[in-house]
This record gives structure tokens, C-alpha cells and sequence, in this order.
């Protein structure tokens, strides 16, 4: 079991005006997750037991070799996927034995999503790729081009609004798959390797945005296999084996905590 | 989300138009072939109804079948005058004569069809008089050489339309009759009364519709040798619901006064049987057509299940995308299926519009061919139909690549390059 400790002043500041949970209820409470996948006669363990608790504000990075087991922690606790046994309370919702419909719920209030990969459709312009959660979660048409481009505003991409993917950078595009990520105004910001596909300078821009949404209050879980991107974060979780071998805050250099 | 939905899915018919265009055209050979039969079986309909009306619901035709019939079983000049005063359901009768011939006047020579006619005749198929007189008794009677011509054929042979008084020679069955015009009337556009005479088979080595020329029973009855050898008779009842009952009568007396009622050599039509024909030879074409254009959806179909398969594939990454950003399978589901039901609904539009467009095409080339006379008639039902039909092909055949990407696994959807 994680003992994490979580309250101090510097991150109370940071707590989000839309009160996405308080102290006795983590925004992610995620106990003695199990996950096995199966190909054929092989079965392989991804997740062995992990339990995890993420509060309101924080910007946690899960670190892992590839095949550790963090891509399967980031779907299950983005509800892209479900586990095969343990508990998980998401804001609250017991997310583990609900409908697909509701998943999709789910992840359309309560999670935005950046990948690696960007992920934007390339026939649509920016603009009306950060409306797409807005569509599916039933925000009216005319309310949406406000939103999608008050998301477009945070992520510096205002006079890009009307352009397609193809038509803009690699780091722009990114930028546009942070606003699609916060136009709902999501309980937690999921991010895959976001940096994967960029170059350094254009992966310390992004960080930074990651880290001004993290100023105003976003709790955010970032994948990566970085150091230099880990240490963006305010806590890193180290999974090693479908298990958490090590978690740390970043910031005050405290010993770290051992957990099973 | 409809909105949204529509949006989608024309923008993705656009990025592929040529594609959607071959997919559709299963849809549109089906309804546009099912919309020709129907539009031309229905302005067909309406046209053989409209030159029934010329002959009234309370006529009945007698027949004998000629090919049972002996010299003596035909009808003649006794047989009808016995009709029209002992049968009391019988209120007119009239036997036209007709023949092939030619008229000609000093500087023309033209094809006719010269029909010999009774007072009774009027009651049944009324001849315009546009210019002069209709015939007198005496000239009934009395067989005068006197002729009543169309409009369209005084114009041929004249060169004007009022030729009243002019003289006219007629030829048929290599004898010849000089004439006196006494009459103009209305040309008659419709090949009915040809076709009501029993006449269609001779008519078919003509070309085109012959001018009319009428004249007195007895004055062609003195250039047909066997003018008293009658193969129909024209009987009008004396009110339409006794049509029935006044066939049976006249085929009754005609068996009796022949004694040939066991080779049943005498047969009546009235105009609801006759009518019953065409509508069954219009539905029986009307329903292989449908069948065959049924096959033709049912193809189409499977096409338009082929290119969803081939674009959920192809959009797979997409479908991951939009589902993890909050899409249901519902939103995917229904996403695909506008999508399929807009691709057969177009379909089925354009099959509507090619459908009336043949249509058009086909009755032009059949006018101006002189075979017949028919309008298209497109009716809200068969509009119905057709969208119907298309739209559900569409809801059918995209409901399994529809679920097919609904059911996708937003990770799996999400990793497939």
C-alpha cells in the first residue's frame, strides 16, 4: 500500500476553483489494480497489484522501461481499458464495473487526453479538433467555438485556430491536442510520451505549457521514459514489472518513499 | 449530434466521390428502372382509361373468335337489327365496317382507313363535325356515295382543311367509288378506334396512323364483297350495370339463332375486362421489373456494406481518436449508419431523377416512332417507395460495419497505422 502525503501549503495554493476533490478523496484512488494480457498461450502480467493515489494539483510522472507496465496503468486510469481486479474511484465515480457508454462518459468529462502521437484528425482544422469533445459532450453549437478557442487562447495558438495539422508544426499540433485535452475542463490531464515525437527544444516548450496548466491548477499524470521530462513533475512514480518500485516528490528532494 | 453526424458523414462522401458515385450505382439501376415501369405503367394506365372514356363505361364488344368460326357463324345486317329490338337491356348497336384503302383527288393520293358506319355509330364513337354535315337517313339508307374526312387528311389531300362539296375517289380491294365530301370532322388522335373495331391486326403492316374517311354502312358495304360477315359488333347497354347482363344476352341470341352455343364461337368484352388486361399485362411487367431492380438493390446493397467495411478500416484511427475523447459507441454507431443511409439516399434520388428521365426519353421515342402515346406519371407513392426502399438498404446493409466500428476497443483503434 502507497503512504502518500499530500497536503502541503504550496499545493493547496495550486487547487483548482472547480473543486474537483478534497483531501479525503483523492481525484485517483486506485487500489490493488490486476491486468493480464493474453496473445495466444501467452500470458503476460501487466499490472501486479498497483495501488495509487493522485490528489487535486499534483503533476505526477510515471516512469517505467517500455514493457513496465505504465502504458496499461496510464489506460486504465485514463478508462481506456479496465482491469481484471481492484478498485477504482476516479473524482469520486467508482469507474471499475461500469458500461462502455458510461467509460465513454467518463472520459469525455472527466479526462483529457494528449498522446505521442498528437492524434488530431487531419481533415478537420485545429479549431474544430478542440470542439470535438464539446460535440460528444453535448455543449451547444454555439457555445463551442468559445470554448475551442479559449483552450486555443492557453495553449498560444489563437491566430492558428483555422489552420489543419498539416498546415503547422509539430509542436503547434501538440498544442492543439493540449487544448483538446483541457476544453472540458477535465478532472485530470493524461499525457503519453507528449514529447516523444518532438524535438528537445520544441518538448521543453510543451513541458512548459504542462506546467503553466499545472500552476492554474490542472492535475496532471504524465508517461514518459525521460529523465529530462520526468523532472518537470512535481512527484515521479518509477514502475518496474507491473509494479511501483518508487515514488518521489521532485521538488523538496525528500527521501523516497518505498512502496510494494 | 445529428447535426454533427451529417456533417461527418458528407464530408467523408465528398473526400471520395468517385468512389461513393460507383457505390451508389447499384442503388440508382434499381430505383430508376422500378421509377420508369412505374411512372410509364401509370401514364399508360391513365391513357387507356382516357380513350376508354370516348366509349363509356355501358359498352360491351362482341367477338368471334375467328379461328373456331365457319362462314355462318359471323354476325350480319339481321343478327344486329334482331339484337336492337329484342333485347331490352341493349339500348344501340352499331357494326362498323372497316377497310384499308387509298382516296385520292387529282393531285394527291393518300392511305385510309375507310370505315362504313350506321346512325347508331354517333351514340358510340361521336364524330366531330368541324365543317358541313354528318349524313343524312336517305344517304344511310340509300348507300350515297358521300364521305365525311378528318381534318389532318383534307389537309394532306386538298391542301386545306374546308373541303366540303369537293369530290373524292376512293379505292379499296382494287374496286373504286367516286365520292362527294359532305363533312369535315376532328382528326382522332388515338388509335382506340381501330383498336376497339378489331381491327389492330390489320392495321399492323401500316405505317403510322391512316387518315379517316367514313361514309355510309352500305356505301362500303358495296366495295367489301362480305360486308353481311361481321366479326364484332359494338352493343351498348342501357346502363352501365346492365353491361354485363346485355353481352350475355346478344351472345345468348346469336348462339340461338346459329344453334352453335356448344363451340362458344361468340365472346364479350366490356370495358372493365379490357381494362383488367391491361392492368395485369402492367403489372406483370411492373413486377418482373421490380424483381429485377430488387436484385439490383440487394446488390447494390452489399456494395454499399462493402465500401463502409473498407472506410471503417481505413478510419479506424479515427475511430479510436473520437473515442477517447468521450465518443459512445452509440456516437459511432450512428456516425457510420448516417453515413450509409446518406450514400443510398442520394442514391435513391438520383435513381428517382434517372428513372423520370428515361421515362420522358422512352415516351418521346415511342411518339415520335408513332408506336404510342404515353406521359410519364410520377406519383408521391412511388416517391415514397423508392426513398423507402433506399433508405433502407442504406439502415440494413450499413448496420454491420456500423457496429463493427462502434465495437472497436478505443486502445486497440488507437494503436492500428
Amino acid at each position: 500500500m502507497i503512504k502518500y502525503f499530500f497536503s502541503t501549503e504550496k499545493e493547496q495554493k495550486h487547487k483548482k476553483e472547480k473543486d474537483h476533490s478534497d483531501k479525503q478523496h483523492p481525484l485517483i484512488d486506485l487500489r490493488d489494480a490486476w491486468k493480464t494480457y493474453r496473445t495466444g498461450t501467452v500470458e503476460l502480467t501487466a499490472l501486479m497489484g498497483v495501488s495509487l493515489h493522485i490528489c487535486a494539483g499534483e503533476f505526477t510522472a510515471i516512469m517505467g522501461p517500455s514493457g513496465s507496465g505504465k502504458s496499461t496503468l496510464m489506460n486504465i486510469l485514463g478508462c481506456l481499458d479496465q482491469m481484471d481486479s481492484g478498485t477504482y474511484y476516479l473524482n469520486g465515480n467508482d469507474v471499475n464495473n461500469i458500461s462502455q457508454e458510461d467509460l465513454a462518459l467518463i472520459r469525455n468529462q472527466e479526462i483529457g487526453f494528449v498522446f505521442q502521437s498528437f492524434n488530431l484528425l487531419n481533415k478537420m482544422t485545429l479549431k474544430e479538433n478542440v470542439e470535438l469533445p464539446l460535440i460528444y459532450g453535448a455543449i451547444s453549437g454555439r457555445e463551442r467555438p468559445r470554448r475551442a478557442l479559449k483552450a486555443l487562447e492557453a495553449v498560444g495558438l489563437t491566430s492558428w485556430a483555422q489552420h489543419r495539422p498539416n498546415e503547422v508544426s509539430g509542436g503547434q499540433i501538440q498544442r492543439a491536442a493540449i487544448a483538446r485535452a483541457i476544453v472540458m475542463d477535465p478532472a485530470i490531464i493524461m499525457a503519453d510520451e507528449p514529447t516523444g515525437n518532438l524535438d528537445t527544444k520544441t518538448s521543453r516548450d510543451i513541458m512548459d505549457v504542462f506546467n503553466q496548466l499545472n500552476k492554474k491548477g490542472s492535475t496532471i499524470v504524465l508517461i514518459t521514459h525521460e529523465k529530462e521530462i520526468a523532472a518537470y513533475a512535481s512527484r515521479v512514480i518509477q514502475v518496474e514489472d507491473g509494479k511501483i518500485l518508487q515514488d518521489s516528490s521532485n521538488r523538496d528532494d525528500s527521501k523516497p518513499e518505498k512502496t510494494n | 449530434m445529428l447535426m454533427e453526424s451529417l456533417k461527418i458523414a458528407t464530408s467523408s462522401l465528398t473526400a471520395n466521390k468517385m468512389r461513393a458515385l460507383l457505390t451508389m450505382l447499384g442503388i440508382i439501376v434499381g430505383i430508376a428502372s422500378v421509377i420508369t415501369i412505374v411512372s410509364l405503367g401509370e401514364g399508360g394506365k391513365k391513357e387507356v382509361l382516357g380513350q376508354f372514356d370516348n366509349i363509356g363505361a355501358s359498352t360491351v364488344i362482341i367477338q368471334v373468335r375467328s379461328g373456331q368460326a365457319q362462314a355462318q357463324d359471323y354476325i350480319n345486317q339481321r343478327d344486329i337489327e334482331a339484337i336492337r329490338t329484342r333485347i331490352d337491356s341493349v339500348k344501340n348497336v352499331t357494326a362498323p365496317l372497316q377497310t384499308i384503302g387509298h382516296a385520292s383527288t387529282a393531285m394527291e393520293r393518300r392511305r385510309i382507313l375507310l370505315s362504313g358506319i350506321d346512325a347508331d355509330f354517333m351514340e358510340f364513337s361521336p364524330i366531330d363535325i368541324v365543317y358541313g354535315r354528318m349524313f343524312t337517313e336517305i344517304e344511310y339508307l340509300d348507300s350515297f356515295p358521300v364521305v365525311i374526312i378528318d381534318r389532318a387528311g383534307a389537309l394532306a389531300l386538298f391542301g386545306r382543311e374546308d373541303v366540303v362539296g369537293e369530290r373524292l375517289t376512293l379505292e379499296s380491294r382494287g374496286r373504286i367509288l367516286p365520292t362527294r365530301v359532305v363533312g369535315v370532322c376532328e382528326s382522332i388522335a388515338s388509335q382506340f378506334s381501330a383498336f376497339a373495331s378489331g381491327f389492330g391486326s390489320e392495321m399492323e403492316d401500316s405505317r403510322g396512323i391512316p387518315f379517316f374517311v367514313y361514309s355510309p354502312f352500305m356505301t362500303v358495304g358495296s366495295i367489301i364483297q362480305d360486308h353481311d360477315r361481321l366479326s364484332t359488333i359494338n352493343v351498348m347497354a342501357v346502363e352501365p350495370e346492365r353491361v354485363d347482363e346485355a353481352g350475355n344476352a346478344v351472345i345468348n341470341l346469336l348462339e340461338t339463332r346459329r344453334g352453335n352455343s356448344d363451340r362458344s364461337i361468340y365472346r364479350s368484352q366490356n370495358l372493365a375486362s379490357i381494362l383488367d388486361q391491361i392492368n395485369n399485362v402492367i403489372n406483370i411487367i411492373t413486377w418482373f421489373v421490380s424483381t429485377v431492380a430488387g436484385i439490383s438493390l440487394v446488390v447494390g446493397g452489399i456494395g454499399v456494406m462493402n465500401i463502409m467495411l473498407v472506410s471503417v478500416t481505413e478510419r479506424t484511427r479515427e475511430i479510436g481518436i473520437r473515442k477517447a475523447i468521450g465518443a459512445t459507441n452509440k456516437n459511432i454507431l450512428f456516425q457510420f449508419m448516417t453515413e450509409s443511409v446518406i450514400l443510398t439516399l442520394i442514391g435513391g434520388t438520383i435513381g428517382i431523377l434517372a428513372g423520370l428521365g428515361l421515362a420522358y426519353g422512352i415516351s418521346a421515342a415511342a411518339e415520335s416512332l408513332g408506336i404510342a402515346q404515353v406521359t410519364p406519371i410520377l406519383s408521391l407513392q412511388a416517391i415514397i417507395v423508392a426513398v423507402a426502399f433506399s433508405t433502407g438498404v442504406g439502415l440494413f446493409f450499413g448496420i454491420y460495419p456500423a457496429q463493427k466500428a462502434a465495437n472497436l476497443h478505443p486502445i486497440d483503434a488507437l494503436r492500428y497505422d
